[in-house]
Parts: structure tokens; C-alpha cells; sequence
């Protein structure tokens, strides 16, 4: 029995060892795998075909997509404004950094704005969330420049 | 009838009144007396080529767009029918005909083209764009830290 014991024992250790060393191979094979997909995904933006636009294009194609940006202040404090998809302005320039360097140069995209503000009247809040609520508008506002407003 | 050469070699022929979409041409056929001479275009490969003129053809006698002036007028992605059947079937080449149509200076193309990428952008979150275009974030982590910063008002979706 003793002899018994000690082998399976020391077949569980074995297939402990075994269950390690898979365990391992997973993750390397796993990290191979990330890297090969970084990889790949640098190799495809090389030759997307939107690099190839000039910066004055893809400025252009942004002032199409950015008619409107839309957000809204339902109640305070505020957690959600409103979803970044409304905002093109913000998507846009969130993308990449010559998305946001173009986007940047682009006063005309951040002077069209949509602002839903329905905040019960006559109730005070604390400054910090009337800061917070805030926060977009002045961000589009310091970057609309001298362009003409569209509110 | 006057020929075009493409950048690979492949000569199109078409009237005058559909070249002159383009105000390159315009100006080039205003010299060109000879129409046996073939025009050579250096930069537009025929597959693009074809569809450009395609599209002059289409609205050759139309008015021709008058430059904008206004620059606070109203936004609205608005595409005519044919216009958008035109371009979402050559939507893989959408680009080249971008640029096309920037050289060649054929101001109606390049609003459709850029109107209908614009449109492909317009209600994308940040992440779908990237994967969209196949661009990969190459921002530093302090301007993702401030974007992060600037959105923390917007749900991330």
C-alpha cells in the first residue's frame, strides 16, 4: 500500500509539473499571439488608405462629420452627459495623433454645438458640479476660437 | 473627343463637356487645340480614372458647384441617390477617388467623396473609427490622460 501511495503521489506531482509547464507554454503562446495582432494591426494602419489624404482632406471630411455636437446636462451632479458618439468633435479628435492635431486646427468643428440643459431652476448646488457640467462647453468654446458660434 | 493616358497606360476617351468638371481639364483643353494629342494624368491610376469619368458623364450639363462663401452655414450630410449608389459600390476605391478628384479639381466629386467618409465617421465612438480605418492609437499617455480627462463627462460607448 505505502508503495502504492507513494507512486500515485508521485504521478500527481508529475501531472502537476505537466499542468505548469502547459500553463507556461499557454501564456507564452498567448503573448506571441497579442504581439503577432499589434503587429499585424501596425502593418494594416501603414496601408490604410485613409493615410494616404493630405491633412487639408481629412480637415474637410471632419468639418462634414462634425455638423453638430450634441450633450446634455439632465441633472446634478452630473455622471453622464451625454455618449462621446454625439460629440463627433471629441471622437475625432480622440482617435489618433494626427486626427488630433488636425482636429485641433479646426476651430469651425468645435463652434457647432447642441446643449440640452435641464437642470431643475432655483436649487443649489455646490460649484464643483456646476464646474463639471460646464466642462464640454468651455472645452468647445476655448476651441472654437474667433469662429462664429452655431448654438 | 479628346484621350486621357492614366498613370498605368490605359487611354479613356470622352467629350469636352465632361472633362470640363474638372477645372484642371478646363484649363488644360483651353491650350489643346490638337485633340489627337493624348492628356497624360500622372496621378490617377485607370480603375479611379474610370469611375471619375463615370461620374462626369453622369452630370455632365449640370450646373456647375459655385465655391462656398459662407463658412457658418448649417452642416447636413445630404446625398442624392444616385450619387450615393455611385460611391458606397466604389467604396473601396473611395479614397483614390478623393484624391482624384482633388487633382483633377472636380469640386462635386470631392463633397460626395468626402460626405460620404464623413457620414461613415458620423455616430462612431473613437474605438469603432480606429477599427473602421485600421488606425492604430499612436497617442502619448500624457495626451491620453487628458483625453481621458476631457471625455470623463461622456459615456464611453
Amino acid at each position: 500500500i505505502t508503495v502504492i501511495l507513494k507512486n500515485v503521489e508521485r504521478d500527481q506531482e508529475d501531472y502537476e509539473t505537466e499542468i505548469c509547464r502547459l500553463e507556461a507554454r499557454v501564456l507564452f503562446f498567448a503573448t506571441q499571439q497579442e504581439r503577432l495582432r499589434e503587429y499585424s494591426a501596425q502593418i494594416k494602419a501603414l496601408t490604410s488608405p485613409i493615410r494616404k489624404l493630405p491633412n487639408e482632406l481629412l480637415g474637410r471630411i471632419f468639418d462634414e462629420c462634425c455638423e453638430m455636437n450634441h450633450f446634455s446636462v439632465k441633472q446634478l451632479p452630473v455622471k453622464t452627459a451625454c455618449s462621446i458618439r454625439a460629440a463627433p468633435a471629441m471622437a475625432v479628435s480622440s482617435v489618433c495623433a494626427r486626427w488630433r492635431r488636425i482636429a485641433l486646427s479646426l476651430p469651425a468643428i468645435w463652434s457647432r454645438i447642441c446643449l440640452l440643459w435641464d437642470v431643475k431652476a432655483g436649487r443649489a448646488y455646490p460649484e464643483p458640479e456646476y464646474e463639471k457640467s460646464h466642462f464640454p462647453t468651455t472645452i468647445f468654446l476655448t476651441r472654437s476660437l474667433a469662429h462664429p458660434l452655431d448654438v | 473627343m479628346f484621350t486621357l493616358l492614366s498613370e498605368d497606360g490605359i487611354s479613356f476617351q470622352a467629350e469636352r463637356d465632361v472633362l470640363e468638371r474638372s477645372v484642371l481639364l478646363k484649363n488644360m483643353l483651353e491650350d489643346v487645340q490638337d485633340s489627337s494629342n493624348s492628356i497624360p494624368l500622372p496621378n490617377v491610376a485607370s480603375a479611379v480614372l474610370e469611375k471619375v469619368l463615370h461620374f462626369c458623364e453622369h452630370h455632365r450639363g449640370d450646373p456647375l458647384p459655385v465655391p462656398e462663401e459662407d463658412e457658418t452655414r448649417m452642416r447636413k450630410i445630404v446625398i442624392e441617390d444616385w450619387d450615393y449608389d455611385f460611391i458606397s459600390a466604389n467604396c473601396d476605391i473611395v479614397f483614390e477617388i478623393i484624391m482624384a478628384a482633388n487633382y483633377l479639381d472636380i469640386k462635386d466629386l470631392l463633397d460626395l467623396g468626402c460626405k460620404y467618409v464623413a457620414s461613415l465617421i458620423k455616430g462612431k465612438s473613437t474605438e469603432q473609427i480606429r477599427e473602421l480605418f485600421h488606425i492604430v492609437n499612436d497617442l502619448t499617455p500624457e495626451e491620453e490622460e487628458k483625453i481621458k480627462k476631457e471625455n470623463q463627462w461622456a459615456e464611453a460607448v
